[in-house]
């Protein structure tokens, strides 16, 4: 999964505010008991995917997800027996543990599903770097999502290159993995060492880690939708803050 | 600018010397190429100079490379790295962002330039090198042709005075190599860059009149000045035997049997693009076709339809009388022997010997035959020696020497090769040719003892390297777009080419500028040239 091109303000959002509203987000829905928080973060969730351009099911493992977070509903019904009876042996409490957990799972997945495919990864770590982040660090989140797909390409690769001097990956699933084990692995591993080697003669013979700061010539801009958006993440903080203090 | 003086090298661990006595001044401005057979110590002598040699890997060194006026084995490889630029066969491994301009701006950024100054520099370089129009793409959209022109356009926005690049049209389709080359000599001329290029294939470079150095077992046997055509090269062709062995003209003939390949209106969809569309094709015994075009335009999308590794989104495929499926590939594999592009990939066994007879065993063809005929083959493709040793030991060349084998000896009836010349240097290239040749006349020697009757074969190539498609193949098929948009017999192909423009894939020995259709025809062979 990786950003894409549609511009909409979310995108256009400095990616620390999102990765700020993402943490916050997350520790919340987990910090209150309320079933109507998460249930209100996934419904934020789903018009902020609207705003962005997205159709939800397009998104791959979408369903999958759907698909657990009504099960992890259906289970808690089923086994939660506190509580008044609603419908049957359906319970009050084990409605609201349902609708917690479902909510929990899915505010999760949704809200960094957004941040993933509304955020350029170099810009994420451009952004980190200012921040103060050493810049060895920041590299090894950009190398790491420049070789990810070069590394899946060429395992597809391995894979198919065996299949057809006779290795029986068509075969069924215990026989499959036992030559996945025995034949893929190897290869993999060297592959990825190779390629590792090269991309750190390349750095090096640039100039990599030849001094203690580098500049940077692309720049991550804020402007007035981040700054709302941060003064609005900071007062539903102190708000959260308030809330629980008055507990 | 680079000065050798008597350099020697001697890897860790290996037998040889991979360098010897190397005696070699390379001036400012100069424009050169060095060329060699595989595992002649080009790469080594690259390494060398860009101070990545000594210190990097453990071997003896004997004698001094110095890097204007610096010793190369003293002097930091960051230091070195702001004189030297050196540009990988693979840019895909060369990138360490994600976008063309930050890219280009890496190296700036790691000697703390200011942004106008980074700015500025990176579109000089884009400039330079005609890739304005990139700036803002993702590096994985790119073409082969432009992200090797990326790769250079990195190195020269840091204002090195010499750039060396090790093989760079390795995965180049013919224009963009031609391209890659005047762009280089163009930069050379404007600039007084320095550029030094390791490189096999000469057909692109001679016309650009570079100085040439050859390297044979890790010592220069040649050095001249404007090398403008093979031709006026004898004294270099001689010594470095980088020359063209007697490949005669193929003798295969298309047989009247039922065809290997049947392709009925096939469409492959990769990503929601159609790679491959509007297909039909028939290939009979005894046939070896050249599968030509520019890079990205479906030919080993065709291979993987062939071997049922590419989903198909309509259209019927069937391969030695098989349908072709991607659940009944292992099963096919019995029939069919595939090389693909990447050496490294089809490497699965622990020892050369093992590797070359792991698919006779894991088929069950496993004999005595099959066994003397692998310990032929390997010895003729001078591996006989490192029969024992791990496949992942073994340079580029003698890996794709290795695949080639592999795919061969379980006596396929079709193969299916991309890039299998890759790295090789002609007298490995005219072997490989004999094996293939053997599978197609079925007079390998592990199955002229086997009960059945030989059954002739047929063959699909993917190749950049036009000089053997001339020599060997019987017929050609240009792939452009995801069609096939030409399928004629050797050599009439070569007339077409021209008059379609694709001049770049025409040998220059079939080139005669300026001429019409009927004009193409081999120029008289020199005798350095045979």
């Amino acid at each position: 999964m990786k950003a894409t091109s549609i511009p909409s303000w979310i995108h256009r959002l400095h990616p620390l505010v999102k990765l700020a509203w993402l943490l916050w987000a997350t520790v919340a829905v987990f910090a209150f008991d309320s079933p109507v928080l998460p249930v209100a973060v996934v419904g934020s969730a789903l018009v902020l995917f609207r705003l962005a351009g997205f159709a939800l099911w397009r998104v791959p493992g979408m369903r999958l997800c759907l698909t657990v977070g009504a099960m992890l509903l259906l289970a808690q019904v089923a086994v939660v027996r506190q509580g008044e009876p609603v419908l049957g042996p359906v319970t009050d409490a084990g409605l609201i543990a349902g609708v917690r957990a479902a909510g929990r799972l899915l505010a999760v997945i949704l809200l960094s599903t957004l941040f993933v495919t509304t955020t350029e990864p170099f810009n994420l770590a451009y952004a980190m770097m200012k921040a103060g982040l050493p810049y060895r660090w920041g590299f090894a989140l950009v190398t790491a999502m420049r070789l990810a797909p070069i590394f899946r390409l060429e395992a597809h690769h391995v894979y198919r290159a065996q299949l057809v001097r006779g290795v029986a990956y068509d075969a069924r699933i215990p026989r499959r993995l036992w030559l996945v084990l025995r034949h893929l692995y190897f290869p993999l591993v060297v592959s990825a060492l190779r390629t590792a080697h090269s991309l750190s003669l390349s750095m090096e013979g640039r100039g990599f880690g030849l001094q203690p700061k580098r500049t940077c010539m692309h720049e991550v801009r804020t402007g007035s939708a981040d700054r709302f958006a941060a003064v609005l993440l900071v007062l539903s903080l102190a708000t959260a803050v308030s809330l629980w203090l008055s507990d | 600018m680079i000065h050798f003086d008597g350099f020697s090298w001697q890897f860790a661990g290996a037998a040889a010397w991979a360098l010897r006595d190397v005696s070699l001044n390379i001036d400012r401005g100069e424009f050169v190429v060095i060329a060699g057979p595989s595992g002649s110590g080009k790469t080594t002598l690259a390494l060398a100079m860009c101070g990545l040699l000594m210190g990097r890997y453990e071997g003896r060194v004997d004698g001094s490379v110095r890097v204007d006026g610096r010793d190369a084995a003293e002097t930091p490889t960051h230091q070195i790295a702001q004189t030297i630029g050196l540009v990988q066969q693979n840019p895909e491994t060369h990138f360490a962002t994600l976008r063309v301009s930050d890219e280009i701006a890496f190296a700036l950024e790691n000697r703390c330039l200011t942004r106008d100054d980074i700015v500025l520099a990176v579109r000089n370089a884009m400039r330079m090198l005609s890739i304005d129009h990139l700036h803002d793409r993702d590096l994985a959209s790119l073409s082969g042709g432009e992200k090797q022109r990326v790769a250079v356009a990195s190195i020269v926005a840091g204002s090195p005075a010499v750039l060396v690049l090790d093989e760079p049209t390795a995965s180049l389709d013919p224009r963009a190599s031609r391209d890659l080359f005047r762009v280089l000599a163009d930069l050379c001329r404007r600039t007084e860059l320095t550029v030094v290029i390791i490189e096999h294939k000469l057909d692109h470079l001679l016309p650009l009149e570079p100085r040439l150095v050859a390297l044979q077992d890790g010592r220069v046997v040649c050095d001249q000045a404007n090398a403008s055509s093979a031709a006026s090269l004898p004294a270099f062709l001689a010594a470095s035997e980088i020359r063209r062995p007697d490949i005669p003209q193929s003798p295969l003939s298309p047989r009247p049997d039922p065809p290997l390949v049947e392709v009925s209106d096939l469409a492959v969809e990769l990503d929601s693009r159609l790679v491959l569309h509007d297909l039909s094709l028939r290939v009979q015994p005894g046939e070896m076709l050249a599968v030509l075009g520019p890079t990205g335009g479906g030919k080993t999308t065709l291979l993987y339809s062939l071997m049922g590794l590419a989903e198909r989104a309509h259209g019927t495929v069937r391969v030695c009388g098989m349908e072709v499926s991607p659940r009944a590939v292992s099963r096919l594999a019995r029939h069919v022997g595939f090389v693909f592009q990447n050496a490294d990939h089809q490497l699965v066994a622990d020892t050369v010997q093992r590797e070359a007879l792991f698919a006779p065993r894991r088929l069950g063809v496993m004999n005595d035959a099959v066994q003397a005929e692998a310990d032929r083959l390997l010895e003729r493709a001078g591996l006989g020696q490192q029969r024992e040793d791990h496949p992942f030991r073994l340079s580029w060349g003698q890996k794709r020497r290795l695949n080639v084998i592999s795919a061969v000896l379980h006596r396929p009836r079709l193969l299916l090769l991309d890039e299998p010349f890759a790295g090789q240097d002609w007298e490995h290239a005219a072997f490989l040719l004999e094996a293939v040749r053997a599978v197609l006349c079925g007079t390998l020697a592990s199955a002229s003892t086997s009960a059945e009757t030989p059954s002739p074969g047929a063959c699909l190539m993917v190749t950049h390297d036009m000089r053997v498609v001339a020599r060997a193949c019987t017929r050609v098929l240009f792939v452009e777009n995801g069609r096939i948009t030409l399928d004629a017999p050797l050599p009439e192909v070569f007339e077409r080419l021209l008059s379609m423009r694709h001049d770049a894939y025409v040998p220059s020995e079939y080139r005669q500028h300026g001429a019409g259709p009927g004009a193409v025809k081999p120029q008289a062979r020199t005798g350095a040239d045979t």
